[in-house]
């Protein structure tokens, strides 16, 4: 151990600080122009990007479940032709769960876990952005597919051999599966980006033990979705390799498998419903203890429920397949598997209720939502219990019953939650807080529109209608419940436009939010709002879980990170102590080059094979310069490079 | 003026190799990522073997030789990548630029080697094709652009089934390096777990179409 690289402890004044901050800025600020704006690496503004994109697949998705409404609204209308309504169902799953509701709990990981952890940047920020241009690359293709009467209609699951080349010619089926291809790819790049950044850019004294939770649920979420999304990127491969170039992975007639799709899909669209849901739960814990004004109850059974969660949540996919005549035996495994995952997210329910009830509530919007989420949650969680029973799933299959279902799991579960997140973390993001009049209406509008459209159909279930039908008979006594659910549908359409009004009304407003305007414990809060280009200046010490709230007022700060260069600290996997110190990386064009570039292989691709090696050159080439070493980040000379047996892994010295 | 109390991590080395370094998890992320792609893609063969165990049926298996050179060179690649490690821990940027050099070449011989097991299976494939092209003949509601062997089983000719009885009849030695070249490992742990996984998962149907949990052995 040498001493000469261990942190050495110092003073620092204001103006110091000060000054050091404005070279900060001109290192760390977005630079301005078009090339600057797509090569950005600044994990906020990516973030936001993410967020926004996100909310306008969520429109587009939601005006599309309008429309399927009023289509059902009466019995044998005829608003909307069956070709075009098979079309519309689905992209609006597809745009939901690919566009929308994994991408936006990843885009907020994006923006918050590096404040969280107190870090001044994302890992791998130019990777992040490439995720980004490929994420709106794939959605806008699929889009712009569907309005020119190419949209993919075979549902967001796709069954072979409904959707093989058989039963599907065109190019609408592949549309859909190299979409997948673009999303995946984009998931995959944050989740790597986000779980490095959790692993080695914590702050200082950050041990895993006193991560927020909501960093858990990031931590557990991006590692499912490096297990579970290429699942669906082989499936997906396969696919179009079955209806390109004439392999027959899906072919029965030909020692392919139709149930083999159903496998790979349902063994990553399982783990992805808590993909999906994980952050939200991450989100309910913040919210609960901040609202409850005391830190979170059962820290160690919260994260361990995550964990566990993740785990079961990969060996139950089958519960998906009950109707395929699988053998006893795996109906009544996968039947025990998927009720066991009840007892974790139990644990859960138990810990935020504890924290309520010992806690002294603050009833803002964001509280509201969590509250809407417990019993929207509940009624989903239970009618989930019964679904996942093999017996009575025969009966429920393919039934408005798991329309109502999965309605109730994933809005209840992630769109409640999320929604009230984004009403905290508002005035983080952007300097201005929501108004509390208008908040509170959209969560009342939302909860009763919710509660209107997806109730009833579970009774139409129950009465046997058929989901993904354009139309049904008049006399079945359906139709009562069907003009409810639109009804309902109409409400949930004007609490979003209330949504809207109040986020345009609030960024038309100047800035005008402190630093810490819900006075909550979390490193996000520690610095202004909105955050400034290098997050944090000085780098925070952490003492504690709940850092705002229980860290001594004097504990000391981190300096000697340069100004002028874009440093970051590593810090070591468990313990957070400081390890070395990096640089992360100055914006590139050539993300955005290679982003197009791989966009050009993949739509190619769905015409002709080739275009895999035409396009090949460019991806290769743009991929080149963009991991080219500039000479100005080769600079070690004023530090000169220390032999591997020299380097400590020095742990911090807590001061007294 | 305010002081405060801080630390100061300036002295700090500006690199780290291994673990400590983020570059290091990146690659471990990509990694996982990988494996779990070629897992699926085993695990799915090993589905299909079950529902053909000569998957893709009537397509031979290519040769063990370019085979067995490709996992030879791929194992010797690892050296020249060690050397590429080593001399970077040893801060020495001309034996990187080397290595890294040679390994990139080492590479490329291997996607050739690769390419050549599969020009070794076209043959196979070439050779059939003039039976199955009589067989085309015969029959004109087949689309031209289909592999042939769709016909044999849908007219439930027996050129497939001669096959599959020759390679049953073939001997015990060639069937054991059959197994070694898909992955002598794979089979040897998959085989004993696939019965408890195939009770559980299920879901193929025996070729008489209805549901079974364990299929007929296979010969």
């Amino acid at each position: 151990m040498n001493a000469s690289f261990a942190p050495r402890e110092t003073t620092v004044t204001d103006e110091q600080l000060v000054a050091e901050s404005r070279t900060l800025q001109e290192t760390w600020g977005s630079k301005s122009g078009l090339v600057a704006w797509l090569s950005d690496v600044d994990h906020k503004r990516i973030g936001i990007r993410f967020i926004v994109t996100a909310f306008v697949f969520f429109a587009l998705a939601g005006l599309l479940s309008v429309a399927m409404r009023l289509q059902l609204a009466r019995p044998e209308n005829t608003l909307i032709p069956p070709d075009l309504y098979d079309q519309m169902f689905t992209m609006h799953g597809t745009t939901m769960m690919f566009l929308f509701a994994v991408p936006i709990m990843q885009a907020v990981g994006i923006y918050f876990v590096p404040l969280m952890v107190g870090a001044r940047n994302i890992a791998f920020p130019r990777l992040v952005n490439f995720a980004y241009w490929i994420y709106l690359a794939g959605g806008m293709f699929i889009w712009v597919s569907f309005v020119l009467n190419i949209g993919p209609d075979n549902g967001w699951f796709s069954y072979t051999p409904l959707a093989g080349p058989e039963f599907a010619p065109g190019k609408r089926q592949d549309v859909w599966a190299q979409m997948i291809t673009f999303t995946e790819l984009s998931g995959l790049a944050v989740a790597v980006a986000t779980l490095v950044t959790i692993f080695k850019q914590r702050a200082p004294g950050m041990s895993l033990d006193r991560l927020p939770v909501f960093v858990w649920a990031e931590l557990v979420t991006n590692l499912m979705i490096v297990f579970a999304l290429p699942a669906v990127m082989v499936a997906s491969t396969c696919m179009i390799l079955d209806r390109l170039i004439g392999t027959h992975f899906f072919n029965q007639a030909e020692g392919g498998d139709h149930l083999l799709w159903q496998h790979l899909f349902w063994f990553f669209a399982h783990p992805e419903v808590y993909i999906i849901f994980l952050p939200a739960q991450g989100m309910m814990s913040m919210l609960i203890q901040t609202f409850s004004r005391r830190p979170i109850v059962g820290y160690t059974a919260l994260v361990a429920s995550l964990v566990a969660t993740a785990f079961i949540g990969f060996g139950v996919w089958v519960h998906h397949m009950f109707a395929t005549g699988l053998p006893q035996v795996g109906e009544s495994f996968f039947t025990a598997a998927s009720i066991l995952i009840t007892i974790p997210t139990g644990v859960q329910f138990f810990c935020w209720i504890a924290t309520i009830w010992s806690g002294r509530i603050k009833w803002d919007t964001p509280m509201l939502y969590a509250l809407s989420f417990f019993a929207v949650f509940m009624i989903g969680g239970l009618t989930g219990v019964m679904l996942a029973s093999g017996p009575l799933d025969r009966q429920m299959h393919d039934t408005f019953f798991v329309v109502a279902h999965l309605h109730y799991v994933l809005i209840g579960g992630s769109v409640f939650p999320l929604l009230g997140a984004l009403f905290y973390w508002f005035p983080k993001m952007t300097g201005r807080r929501l108004s509390e009049k208008l908040g509170r209406a959209g969560v009342a509008l939302l909860f009763i529109g919710f509660n209107l459209t997806f109730f009833p159909m579970h009774i139409l279930g129950l009465y046997g209608m058929p989901r993904r039908v354009y139309t049904y008979p008049a006399g079945l006594g359906w139709e009562s419940w069907n003009l409810l659910a639109t009804v309902g549908t109409g409400t949930l359409a004007v609490a979003l436009i209330v949504h809207i009004v109040n986020v345009t009304l609030a960024l038309m407003k100047p800035v005008n939010a402190t630093a810490n305007p819900w006075a909550t414990s979390t490193l996000e809060w520690a610095t202004s709002s909105p955050p400034p280009a290098f997050n944090f200046h000085p780098v925070p010490y952490v003492m504690s879980r709940d850092p705002l709230w229980m860290d001594p007022p004097d504990k000391p700060v981190v300096v000697g990170l340069r100004s002028d260069r874009r440093e970051i600290l590593i810090t070591t996997v468990i313990d957070g102590n400081v390890d070395h110190l990096e640089q992360s990386p100055e914006a590139s064009a050539w993300t955005f080059v290679s982003a197009l570039a791989v966009t050009a292989l993949f739509i190619g691709s769905i015409f002709t094979p080739w275009a895999v090696v035409w396009f090949a050159a460019p991806v290769a080439v743009a991929m080149t310069k963009w991991f080219w070493p500039k000479e100005h980040e080769q600079h070690h000379e004023d530090r000169p490079p220390v032999p591997t047996e020299l380097q400590p892994e020095q742990p911090v010295e807590q001061p007294a | 003026m305010t002081a405060y109390r801080a630390l100061d991590v300036s002295s700090l080395p500006t690199f780290a190799f291994g673990h400590r370094s983020p570059m290091w998890w990146g690659l471990i992320g990509m990694i996982a990522i990988e494996s779990t792609m070629f897992g699926l893609l085993i695990a799915t063969y090993f589905y299909l073997m079950w529902r053909e165990p000569n998957w893709p049926p009537g397509v031979e298996a290519p040769a063990l030789l370019w085979g067995s050179i490709t996992t030879a060179l791929l194992l010797i690649s690892l050296v020249p990548n060690a050397l590429a490690k080593h001399a970077g821990e040893e801060l020495d940027l001309a034996g990187i630029r080397v290595w890294m050099v040679v390994s990139a070449i080492v590479a490329l011989v291997i996607v050739v080697a690769r390419d050549r097991i599969r020009l070794s299976q076209r043959v196979v494939r070439l050779k059939r094709l003039r039976i199955d092209r009589m067989d085309v003949a015969r029959d004109a509601h087949g689309p031209p652009n289909h592999r042939p062997v769709r016909h044999h089983r849908a007219h439930g000719a027996d050129v497939h089934g001669t096959d599959r009885r020759k390679a049953l009849r073939g001997c015990l030695g060639e069937r054991c390096l059959l197994v070694f070249r898909r992955g002598f490992l794979a089979a040897a742990v998959c085989n004993p777990l696939s019965r408890p996984a195939r009770l559980l998962i299920g879901g193929a149907r025996c070729c008489s179409g209805r549901p079974c949990s364990v299929r007929p052995s296979s010969g």
